[in-house]
């Protein structure tokens, strides 16, 4: 125990951080992930193709692969160009940045589904009432698919808090970042060191997890 | 076409209002239109109209097109060949959906499982068109959504949600939003084929309300007695074809061709 004590600001610096690149990155996420479903969802072949191109690619590659290419590869290409310009991937930037678009590709399907469980007589109700296509989107289809989509996100944002230990590959301060460092310079006993990042992360998990059991047992009464 | 002889809603109640239907206001007319999915001749060179104040009854055995050709009037499905006119106004298949808008309000559709707004309350799912399309101010949207519930009986369900409402009330729900547009016509697709038997009386019940009021109302249905009593025309469709139409008490006494007689003798065997 005594090794522990006066380590714990340092994990929760680190518990911190996990949560800043989650908070920060799931937002983005959300909304290009949307983006990329309304894409993926148009008839028109360039908007189809790129948005289904990036969901496959980034569900198939290890995110490993995707965060080097991101803080080495994008950083040193921006860097030719204009010098100045690399210094904009930083560990937070290409962290944020490289669970953002994995994520982004994730909540597409997640939007994918949603709007596909939307019954196709509700569009022709509302079309023949006269609705635009705008107004059948954001009155009809999007009120009754977001309920359905809120449990995946959330359980999405779980896989998250656990994935966002990705960014220590490239030393990003985070939880795991943190572990690594004392699970190096305490070799002989790293032990502790990490059953005190599993209680941390379960810290942070288990509460999110509670809100979607509670919205989705809700979300399913209302139905 | 004589009153007298053909429409017992005239006789019935010609003090309310005269029920003729107008010659020569057409408010639907199909010109050889046809429908395909994918190589699937669904519909054949269909040539179809209906006057205004007409209450047109489409039977026909399963298959034969029936639904097929109130969503082509419609826009739910494009035509592959042929034209539409509705109240004169030709249904292009190249307009975009935003350019169809206009056309479709001018016909209400009433679908076979309701298609309410599951999310919106009773009255919320009555005025949200007025609202949006017409822009009609709130409160006369209101007093509107109110009347027309009242109509159909359903004023006191006003604050409730769909999912709450047996489907009866559900079907008279959906003719409320339907008519909150004031279309020409309304169009219905077996609005009674999802219901419990008992239910199915209260829904014909304002549907002969309507089609005493006036309305032109094109009704696909598999209620026969309906179509007998209520209708103007009777149009018979069988493999995708117009076989045979006519005044209701001629078409079901004496059907002229061979398809028709079979058709009736198959589902009028239940009938007195
Ligand atoms: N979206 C579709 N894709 C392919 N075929 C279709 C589609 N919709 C209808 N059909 C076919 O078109 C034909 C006519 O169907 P339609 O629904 O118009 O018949 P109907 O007269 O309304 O029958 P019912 O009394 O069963 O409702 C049927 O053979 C049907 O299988
Ligand atoms: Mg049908």
């Amino acid at each position: 125990m005594d090794v522990i004590w006066p380590t714990i600001p340092d994990f929760l610096v680190g518990t911190r951080n996990t949560l800043f690149y989650c908070l920060a990155s799931f937002p983005i996420a959300l909304v290009l992930g949307m983006f990329l479903a309304l894409m993926d969802g148009s008839r028109i072949v360039w908007l189809h193709g790129p948005a289904r191109i990036f969901i496959e690619v980034v569900r198939g590659t290890p995110i490993l692969a995707q965060i080097f290419i991101i803080y080495y590869g994008l950083g040193a290409l921006l860097g030719l160009i204009n010098p100045s310009w690399a210094l904009l991937i930083n560990v937070w930037t290409a962290g944020i940045g490289t669970l953002a678009l994995n994520y982004a590709a994730y909540e597409a399907e997640v939007y994918r589904a949603g709007f596909l469980s939307v019954e196709q007589g509700q569009a022709e109700a509302a079309l023949s009432l006269g609705l635009s296509p705008s107004q059948n989107f954001f009155h009809i289809q999007l009120p009754q698919a977001i309920p359905l989509m809120i449990p995946p996100f959330v359980n999405d944002f779980i896989y998250l808090l656990k994935d966002s230990a990705i960014v220590s590959v490239i030393a990003g301060s985070d939880l795991t970042s943190v572990l690594n460092s004392y699970v190096r310079t305490h070799a002989s006993n790293p032990l502790p060191f990490f059953l005190l990042a599993i209680v941390l992360y379960l810290v942070m998990s288990l509460p999110v997890s509670y809100v979607a059991k509670r919205l989705e047992r809700r979300l399913r009464a209302a139905l | 076409m004589n009153p007298e002889q053909n429409h017992n809603r005239t006789v019935e109640n010609a003090s309310l209002q005269d029920l003729t239907p107008i010659e020569g206001d057409l408010i639907i007319r199909t010109e050889k239109l046809n429908k395909y999915f994918s190589d699937k001749h669904v519909l054949k060179d269909i040539n179809f109209e209906v006057k205004r104040r007409e209450v047109v009854a489409l039977i026909g055995p399963s298959g034969s097109g029936k639904s097929t050709l109130i969503r082509c009037l419609n826009a739910l499905e494009k035509a592959s060949s042929g034209d539409i006119y509705i109240n004169g106004e030709h249904l292009d298949p190249n307009l975009s959906v935003k350019q169809l808008s206009p056309i479709r309000r001018e016909l209400g559709m009433v679908f076979q499982n309701f298609n309410l707004f599951p999310h919106m309350t009773v009255l919320q799912n009555v005025i949200e068109a007025p609202l949006l399309v017409r822009k009609m101010p709130k409160e006369q949207a209101h007093a509107l959504g109110e009347s027309l519930l009242a109509k159909v009986g359903l004023l006191e369900k006003r604050d409730i949600y769909p999912g709450r409402l047996s489907g009866g009330q559900k079907q008279r729900v959906a003719i409320a939003r339907a008519l909150a547009m004031q279309p020409r016509a309304l169009l219905f697709d077996e609005p009674t084929s999802a219901l419990d038997p008992e239910l199915v009386g209260e829904v014909l019940k304002v549907m002969k309300d309507l089609a005493y009021e006036g309305s032109t109302m094109v009704v696909v249905t598999h209620e026969m007695q309906f179509a007998r009593d209520v209708s103007d025309r009777v149009v018979f469709m069988s493999d995708g074809m117009i076989v045979e139409e006519g005044d209701p008490d001629d078409l079901f006494r004496h059907p002229k061709e061979k398809r028709t007689q079979l058709f009736l003798e198959r589902v009028l065997s239940v009938l007195p």
